[in-house]
């Protein structure tokens, strides 16, 4: 299974000139590949490069974007332990008049059978769970956050409901519970982290309403006094 | 200083050398054909998982309209600015339906080889539409998929095993079905096996950043996921030396193989490791596209007797040199 040339004498087979070019083009190409993939590198503290590599990668994007060479944020890893590492998906109670869960859908799980393709939407759950974990960019979780909800109420025919991001953590390989037994159901509580939580709901002129629930840490002390 | 010199001359005239021997080789296109085949294949199915739920996503008022994506991507850092797609200009059902229409009918004409020289630069512009349509959707498949359509558009890899050639045996008597060999060719196989030798060095390196990698966790938190493995392997929690050997296995391959598929006599043996590999791998995961992808880029390194050998009739070779296509005349 070896690549050889089935001539020796076609290596002349175009002129010097030719060829010079063509070298410097390959030669740039894969100095631009490989900084593009040495430049994605990541590491559970983050990415893993250089403030050369930085500028360079930016600049080499230019090229690399467009044509998809681009392996920012992907997670070729596998699994490194960062805390969106494990399965995420999207929950969405869908109330009825009286405020009761009616029903809840679990978008991207492995019992969804509304989304279509259910890695689309972990892939979203992870956008939204990576958005809230970050700054600048936490006000994208709930633009997200509206579309889905949306689509669920729309498809379900509810008005309104509640959407949450969990992430689904897995078992530990070595987990003992402290009576001495392990751990089996996968789907206890104790397995779920909520990222996100709100309120969704369609307005009168049928626009698709979102409102962040308040996390434990953002909602205000009561008087115990009174 | 006579020494530093002949050593400097030496070097550059062996670098050069190789240089020519590595691209500059005019090759058969067995190879490159096949290669189209696979490639267009997959190309095919991942356009077709567009297929599911299209409107809801993509239409004007699905999940990522067009105006959404671009939104989100423009509030992201400045390294997102190079995207495009011609699915950003469609916004209604019956737009979208067209143009989805159009773009599997392109894809799977590369995928037969059919018209491929042109073909093969529309089923890249199709591809490369459809994995930046929703960048933030993007999974593992597309950084590859997308740079080898594009390597197949510089080679005639519609010589073989194709509706081209197909068309072009009925038309010709058997003595003209002389195929020539190709420097596009070369250059395509040559551009597609540095680039998975970097993509496997990009990955084993990756995953030496992670401490579950090293501490041989890594395989049981990928099958302990409760909705993406394709399989249940959650009885290997009572294995886990197993499933620890499992993990350095998976990290000491991809190490190894950009490493030692140059040499002639590791290559068959890290083939076949290869598909054990990323079939595992894919069950566990569940990302088989990416699999599936990289496992048929192996034939890059296949050589075209070998190609030959599985896939055409001996008798019936479509290349006929010197003394055989006189008699064929």
């Amino acid at each position: 299974m070896n690549q050889q040339p089935t001539d020796s004498e076609n290596i002349a087979g175009i002129g010097s000139t030719a060829r010079s070019i063509i070298s410097l083009l390959l030669a740039i190409h894969l100095i631009i590949l490989s900084v593009l993939l040495s430049g994605s590198l990541v590491g559970v503290d983050g990415e893993y490069r250089s403030e050369i590599q930085a500028r360079l990668f930016g600049l080499f994007n230019v090229y690399g974007q467009p044509l998809q060479m681009d392996v920012t944020a992907k997670p070729y890893y596998l699994y490194q332990g960062n805390p969106l590492d494990d399965d995420l998906i999207l929950a969405v109670d869908l109330l009825d008049e009286d405020g009761e869960v009616s029903e809840t859908v679990l978008l991207g799980s492995a019992e969804d059978n509304l989304s279509g393709d259910r890695r689309k939407m972990r892939l979203i759950a992870r956008v939204i769970a990576s958005a809230i974990r970050n700054p600048d960019y936490e006000a994208m979780a709930p633009l997200y956050a509206k579309n889905v909800g949306g689509f669920v109420l729309k498809k379900k025919g509810v008005k309104r409901g509640v959407i949450r991001c969990l992430t689904h953590d897995p078992l530990r390989i070595n987990f003992v519970s402290s009576d001495g037994t392990t751990e089996e159901d996968p789907y206890a509580d104790v397995y779920f982290t909520t990222h996100y939580e709100a309120d969704v709901w369609i307005s009168e002129n049928g626009k698709v309403e979102i409102l962040k629930r308040a996390s434990q840490s953002q909602v205000a002390p009561t008087d115990e006094g009174s | 200083m006579n020494m530093i010199r002949n050593y400097y001359q030496d070097l550059t005239q062996t670098v050069s050398k190789s240089w020519e021997a590595f691209w500059f080789v005019r090759v058969e296109t067995k190879t490159v054909s096949l290669l189209r085949l696979l490639v267009g294949s997959i190309a095919l199915i991942y356009a077709l998982l567009f297929t599911i739920q299209l409107t809801d996503w993509y239409a004007a008022d699905g999940i990522l309209s067009s105006s959404f994506t671009i939104s989100m991507l423009s509030t992201e850092d400045n390294n997102y600015a190079y995207y495009w797609s011609l699915l950003y200009y469609v916004n209604t059902p019956v737009e979208l339906w067209i143009l989805h229409s159009i773009g599997l009918l392109v894809i799977g004409a590369f995928a037969v080889g059919f018209q491929t020289r042109y073909t093969s630069i529309a089923a890249f512009i199709f591809v490369a539409s459809y994995a930046q349509r929703a960048p933030m959707l993007a999974g593992l498949i597309e950084p590859l998929l997308c740079p080898m359509v594009l390597y197949l558009c510089f080679a005639p890899c519609g010589n073989y095993f194709s509706v081209d050639a197909w068309l072009r045996a009925k038309k010709q008597k058997l003595a003209d079905r002389k195929v020539e060999d190709s420097l596009g060719a070369n250059i395509t196989l040559r551009l597609i096996q540095v680039h998975l030798c970097m993509f496997y060095a990009m990955m084993a390196l990756t995953k030496l950043g992670g401490y579950t990698w090293w501490g041989g966790e890594s395989m049981w938190w990928l099958i302990a996921q409760n909705h993406s493995p394709l399989v249940d392997l959650r009885f290997l929690r009572d294995a886990p030396l197993f499933v620890f050997s499992w993990t350095h296995l998976v990290v000491l391959f991809e190490l190894c193989f950009p490493l030692l598929i140059w040499v002639k006599v590791f290559r068959p043996l890290l083939i076949v490791l290869s598909i054990l590999h990323w079939i595992s791998l894919s069950l566990v995961t569940g990302n088989w596209e990416f699999g599936l992808l990289i496992l048929a880029l192996n034939v890059a390194f296949f050589s075209p007797e070998f190609v030959q050998s599985f896939l055409a009739k001996p008798e019936k070779s479509e290349t006929i040199k010197g003394k055989d296509a006189t008699q064929a005349a």
